[in-house]
């Protein structure tokens, strides 16, 4: 590990976030009032009163904005600050700024609002019959289902939901800005410095060039903070701006979890068709988004979940529609899958029921439909690969997976208390982002005359690894020490107009304008060997672990020597390079195209055990295989799959997110959502990387890695109602994630049914015990 | 406001003596190696050590600085993460480097001032008592795979080595000699026995009415920390710790829950103790959390109070210079009521230590096992004698305003052979005897459902066979 590694900062708690820069002394600190309704028309807003408490400086309404009102990068439909109405509970009111942090959060309970409330819509379906919609419905078309159901010897339709999701990302929103001359400079902990910037500029009225956002390193992100950071970063300007002094506005986490939006939660139904012999031939899909209050990225994670709608299985016949709803709830976002889990988890239930129905095992099910190299996506792309068949193959071999459900099997003879259950996860993920136009990138590269070097690109590093990965790339290039590189802080001064980090593009885009930098400054020095040793082909000249060498022959040439050398014959050490991901189109008229560089492959298995006493489960163990093509670093990718799988199991089991009957969070601590924990990951968890499909893929023929181990978690689900149904083989299993221990203790005793459970009536105490 | 030792130095603070460490250290000490992730002791980011001398031996524990009012901490040595930094890195620190432990590093520090704590005072040195200690400490990043090889690295390297060092001041010495402790911790022992030795906090008094009585703060601090900071505090101490006599149990309501935990007689008297108690909050929690404070919370799902109930303990009262007692089962009145007037205190609780033939058995079932609060919580003491049911108690959280002793259920069994018949019998009782809510978590149904099933689950260790016929 390099000792200009992140790594190193955060062991010894000096890597600074947000809340840990050390501000100036004048600053002043900020907090949001926001709505206590889920729908209402404002009649008053009156802040004289709480304008007159100890230490306010000023407080700020909708009126105050000099430019656009509203922000949002899809449609920019999000007032920054509501005025007449308000359409969820957390939705901003009011900016209070003042000389202390507890001054001005005290200061909101001065503020007199009064609300006529209107009715609100919180289901999507209900939504979606009202007409609220964000966008018009999509549908993804392959073959002809209605042709195809006759052929159909088993036909199953059911409806599938799963929850929202909480990103949590362990470090909460927030910003600091201050003006420095003409300049309004703003530290934001965001996934898109690009996008904030923009978004300030629009609000404040002012061009671009006067607003430098940076983002030095985020707590964790996920999503959350690729459009959501906005919001906060925007208003923290708008105070500075105003008040030309420096101000703080970091949310606690119980304002985080009421003002933020969550992975969209979905209503799906579906229907499936299989032949004798077990080949999938049609599936039909409708999926209902709830995306709560504005637009946000909602249309481009409901585009996703179409792409998914299928996950790894070659089905003839497809029709999936999907829709997203507008509903009383803070906006939904972004998070780790980007709609893809939503999809996938509906498919796999459809082949769960299927299966049941027909008694058949479904491992068999799920190996025989799998992608082959002729595949065509409903897209209309090809797979070109059998990276799914590969994944699939080598998961059953190295966790032989045979053997284990016949222990398995034995187990659950024996044992009339505990049961166990194993489940599969198939995964193929797209990667680019689906918006054309975003998957571009920039690098700038500065080589000091002392051999160190500087990079910038328009990555942002929040936990992922992609400032380890980039190091990788130019180290390699150079084949210099990678102790001699280091990573600056993201910044719209040094990388213009960069897109956000996201969509597990980072390293991939950054990466690729990156090398293209590095070489730019090799090919300049190379001529500049050439020059002086007179050799005609540069090409024959290449850098070597630190040396220069010709023609595989050392020349006394070290990279400190030879840099200081150019550097004193005026050679340009400093590059600038852009890239952008080739090859991509995709037509929304006809929904056909290739919207994908390439694809993302890998299987998941799981163990559980299941208290058919209680309903309380264990999961005691998992094997990943996972298609990483050529590794930058194997440890960074690494940490992604286990990390994204911890998340995707926590989506599928604990993590819920309860909203009363008027819009409020009802788990907004973290005493009430709960994520899991270390003793919670079972103690066995493997992973086995393999290149299924080089060809295709990125950067130094890596893979993206960032978004599709979430969807590994998809499995237990599946795995824990097998486990249920070898306690009561005919349990009234239903689909509806989280599977808390609630549902399955309802499962396995048959005492009640789904609709008694999603029935909430809540006491909404505040009081935690 | 009493000094206290941060990381190296004494410092005296001038702010409210309710104002909790976290806000100090970060804010006017600028040390912001500790991180605020939750302000509810439930994510570990902003963990410090707290070593306070206990029969003039230092003692470390790890705790979480967001609901610790600096007042709590005079006289003590706080050590955050930056108190452990020297020139090069740990190698504890190492070890989180090499193995990739850390992704976004938010809550990097606090795993590391958990796992120093484990340095400090595992006895078993393995990996299982490692993840113990770090039970309170959320990732979001890593999914924690990283991190258990990091302390399985630590394990391997320094495990074995370091369980021969049981007294505190040659297990410190000794992980200064291997680089996992910085120099300055040698010389804390006596710099703390050096100052003249005053209570923390302020005792109680008489005029005790103006203040707000702390126990360790792990409920208070949630509900109310912005209202505590102005507030005079008092501060319970646990100056009798827990006594034996004629078999008779006395414990301090200012015990912390951990040493209730690891107390060698309970755990003789239940073998399973230390295994149900890991149940309860996480370390970092029980520390502070205090026996009189569970029971004073009232709170319908209380653990300590469930388990405290069902075996009958009785509360000791005092008013000045009055003491009275009352059964902890007549105590709890109606949500967060309770039988006991505002000039009062709990100083005890106790109960007779069970003889043989006895069984007890706690239950928690919850959405996650470890560090969250139960939907329903159960609790059983059992005597038989000549095949029937000598004795029993049984208390259920969750399903009442309070934490609820089953009388009627309890009064029909008494007396009873353990028969699927007098079972099923005393879960119709048990059924009318409840009143559960819907809430976050679960809905009335289920835990109607888990209430009978937590019987069952109660008595499966001892009459399986019995269990399995019935309701598996
Ligand atoms: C992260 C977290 C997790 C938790 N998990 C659990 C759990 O799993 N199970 C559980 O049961 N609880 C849990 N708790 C709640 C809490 O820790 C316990 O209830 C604890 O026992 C409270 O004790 P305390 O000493 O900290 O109380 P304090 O906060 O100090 O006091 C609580 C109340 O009791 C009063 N008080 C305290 N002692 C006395 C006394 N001797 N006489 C009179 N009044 C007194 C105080 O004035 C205050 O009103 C959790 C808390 C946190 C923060
Ligand atoms: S801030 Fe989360 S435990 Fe203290
Ligand atoms: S590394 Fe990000 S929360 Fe642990």
């Amino acid at each position: 590990m390099s000792p200009t590694a992140d790594h190193n900062l955060h062991v010894s708690g000096t890597a600074r976030f947000i809340d840990d820069i050390p501000v100036r002394r004048d600053t002043l600190y900020a907090a949001v009032l926001t709505s206590q309704k889920a729908h209402a028309r404002i009649t008053a807003l009156d802040t004289a009163a709480a304008g007159r408490q100890p230490g306010i400086v000023r407080i700020f309404t909708a009126g105050d904005i000099p430019g656009d009102k509203t922000i949002g990068n899809i449609f920019q439909d999000e007032p920054l600050l509501a005025s007449d109405e308000v359409v969820y509970r957390g939705e901003p009111l009011t900016l209070i700024v003042a000389e202390t942090m507890r001054a001005a959060r005290m200061a909101r309970k001065f503020i007199n609002v009064q609300y006529d409330e209107l009715p609100a819509v919180f289901d999507a379906r209900q939504a979606y019959d009202q007409g609220r919609l964000i966008a018009p419905p999509r549908t993804f078309v392959l073959g002809d289902v209605d042709k195809a159901w006759p052929q159909c010897d088993i036909i199953v339709q059911d409806r599938v939901e799963s929850g929202h999701q909480e990103h949590l990302y362990l470090e909460t929103q927030g910003a600091y800005a201050y003006m420095n001359d003409h300049l309004l400079k703003v530290i934001s902990s965001t996934q898109s410095p690009g996008a904030v910037q923009k978004m300030i500029a629009r609000i404040l009225n002012i061009p671009m060039h006067l607003i430098e956002v940076e983002a030095p390193r985020l707590g964790g992100a996920f999503g959350g903070k690729e459009e959501q950071a906005t919001n906060w970063a925007c208003l923290c300007a708008l105070a500075a701006y105003n008040l030309k002094r420096p101000v703080k506005l970091v949310l606690n986490r119980r304002e985080d979890m009421n003002y933020t939006g969550k992975r969209h939660a979905y209503t799906s139904d579906f229907k499936i068709g299989l032949n004798r012999d077990g080949k999938i031939l049609a599936y039909e899909v409708f999926m209902f988004q709830n995306a709560g209050a504005f637009a946000d990225l909602s249309t481009s994670i409901l585009e996703r979940s179409l792409f998914h709608a299928a996950n790894s299985y070659d089905i003839p016949n497809v029709k999936a529609t999907a829709v997203s709803c507008r509903t009383h709830l803070p906006p939904n976002t972004a998070f780790r899958g980007f709609g893809g889990p939503q999809a996938m988890f509906v498919i796999e239930a459809a082949l769960d029921k299927a299966c049941h129905a027909m008694a058949m095992d479904k491992l068999s099910i799920q190996g025989k439909n799998l992608l082959q190299s002729d595949s065509v996506f409903p897209y209309g792309m090809g797979a070109k690969s059998d990276g799914a068949r590969r994944c699939w193959q080598s998961a059953m071999d190295i966790y032989q997976t045979d053997s284990r459900q016949k222990a398995l099997t034995t187990f659950n003879r024996k044992n009339r208390r505990f049961k166990k259950g194993l489940a599969l996860m198939p995964i193929c993920f797209g990667i680019s982002f689906t918006s054309k136009f975003l998957n571009q990138a920039g690098a700038l590269v500065h080589v000091y005359n002392d051999g160190s070097v500087r990079i910038s690109t328009g990555a942002v590093e929040m936990g992922q690894g992609v400032n380890d990965k980039l190091r990788a790339v130019a180290a390699r290039v150079f084949s210099i020490d990678e102790e001699r590189i280091l990573l600056d802080t993201t910044s719209t001064a040094r990388v213009a107009n960069a897109s956000p980090t996201a969509a597990s593009t980072g390293s991939d885009l950054n990466g690729m304008a990156l090398k293209t930098a590095c070489e730019i400054i090799l090919s300049a020095l190379k001529q500049f060997v050439a020059r002086c040793h007179d050799i005609d082909d540069p090409e024959q000249i290449i850098l070597n672990n630190e040396t220069v060498q010709v023609n595989g022959q050392s020349i006394d040439l070290s990279w400190d020597k030879l840099i200081q050398e150019a550097y004193l014959e005026r050679v340009d050490l400093s590059a600038h390079a852009f890239y952008a991901t080739p090859h991509l189109f995709f037509d929304r008229q006809t929904e056909k195209g290739q919207p994908f560089a390439y694809h993302v492959y890998g299987t998941g298995v799981v163990e559980v055990t299941v208290d058919a006493l209680t309903g309380t489960y264990t999961i005691d163990r998992m094997g990943i295989v996972h298609d990483l093509g050529k590794s930058l670093h194997t440890q960074a990718d690494l940490g992604q799959v286990e990390g994204g799988v911890a998340q995707g199991l926590g989506w599928m089991t604990m993590e819920e997110i309860i909203y009363s009957d008027e819009g409020k969070n009802c788990t907004d601590t973290l005493s009430t959502y709960k994520i899991p924990d270390i003793q919670f990951m079972p103690d066995d968890l493997q992973v086995e990387f393999i290149e299924a499909s080089g060809r295709d893929s990125g950067l130094f023929h890596s893979k993206a890695v960032g978004e599709p181990p979430f969807m590994y978690g998809i499995g237990v689900y599946f795995a824990l109602l097998n486990a249920i149904r070898a306690f009561r083989p005919n349990a009234e299993t239903y689909y509806s994630a989280p599977l808390t221990p609630e549902k399955a203790l309802f499962m396995l005793t048959g005492q009640n049914n789904k609709q008694n459970v999603s029935e909430k009536k809540l006491t909404l105490e505040k009081k935690k015990y | 406001m009493l000094p206290f030792i941060l990381n190296n130095r004494w410092v005296k603070p001038e702010s409210p003596e309710g104002t909790v460490l976290l806000d100090f250290i970060r804010t006017d000490q600028r040390l912001t190696g500790a991180k605020e992730g939750c302000r509810e002791g439930d994510c570990g980011a902003c963990m410090v050590l707290v070593g306070r001398l206990k029969h003039g031996q230092l003692h470390y524990t790890q705790n979480v600085s967001c609901l610790l009012p600096i007042a709590a901490v005079a006289h003590c040595h706080v050590v955050t993460i930056e108190g452990l930094n020297r020139q090069t890195l740990s190698p504890l620190q190492q070890f989180f480097v090499d193995e990739y432990a850390s992704q976004c590093g938010f809550c990097t520090p606090g795993f590391i001032i958990s796992l120093t704590a484990y340095l400090l005072n595992g006895t078993q040195m393995d990996d299982e008592e490692a993840l113990s200690y770090v039970d309170g400490n959320l990732c979001r990043c890593t999914g924690y795979s990283s991190i258990r090889r990091a302390l399985s690295k630590l394990n391997q390297t320094y495990g074995a080595e370091l369980i021969d060092y049981s007294v505190p001041a040659q297990r410190i010495r000794r992980l200064i000699e291997l680089n996992l402790l910085p120099d300055y911790f040698s010389y804390m022992e006596k710099q703390l026995q050096t100052p003249p030795r005053q209570p923390s906090g302020q005792p109680l008094t008489k005029d005790d009415g103006a203040r707000t009585i702390v126990a360790g703060g792990t409920d208070l601090f949630v509900q109310q920390a912005d209202d505590l900071r102005e507030h005079k505090l008092a501060f319970m101490q646990n100056t009798r710790g827990i006594v034996i006599e004629d078999n008779r149990c006395y414990v301090d309501a200012a015990f912390n829950v951990q040493e209730l935990q690891n107390h060698p007689q309970l755990q003789h008297h239940f073998p399973r103790m230390h295994q149900w108690f890991r149940l309860i909050a996480s370390m970092p929690v029980r520390h502070r959390a205090t026996v009189g404070g569970n029971i004073i919370n009232a709170s319908p799902i209380g653990d300590l109070s469930v388990w405290l109930l069902a075996l009958d303990v009785t509360v000791v009262l005092q008013n000045g210079r009055r003491t009275r007692e009352i059964p902890l089962k007549d105590f709890f009145v109606d949500y967060k009521t309770l039988a006991m007037t505002e000039d009062e205190t709990v100083q005890l609780v106790y109960f007779d230590l069970p003889r043989e033939n006895y069984f007890f058995h706690f239950e928690k079932v919850c959405k996650r096992t470890y560090l969250d609060i139960a939907s329903v919580n159960g609790a059983m003491f059992l005597r038989t004698r000549e095949e029937r049911i000598d004795t029993i108690h049984l208390a259920l959280g969750g399903v009442a305003p309070v934490p609820l002793y089953l009388k009627q259920t309890v009064h029909f069994l008494q007396g009873c052979p353990v028969t699927a018949d007098t079972i099923h019998e005393a879960l119709r009782i048990l059924e009318s005897e409840i009143q559960p809510i819907s809430d976050v978590r679960g809905s009335a149904d289920y835990k109607r459902l888990l209430a009978g099933r937590l019987l069952w689950a109660h008595l499966y260790p001892y009459y399986p066979d019995l269990v399995e016929k019935e309701v598996l």
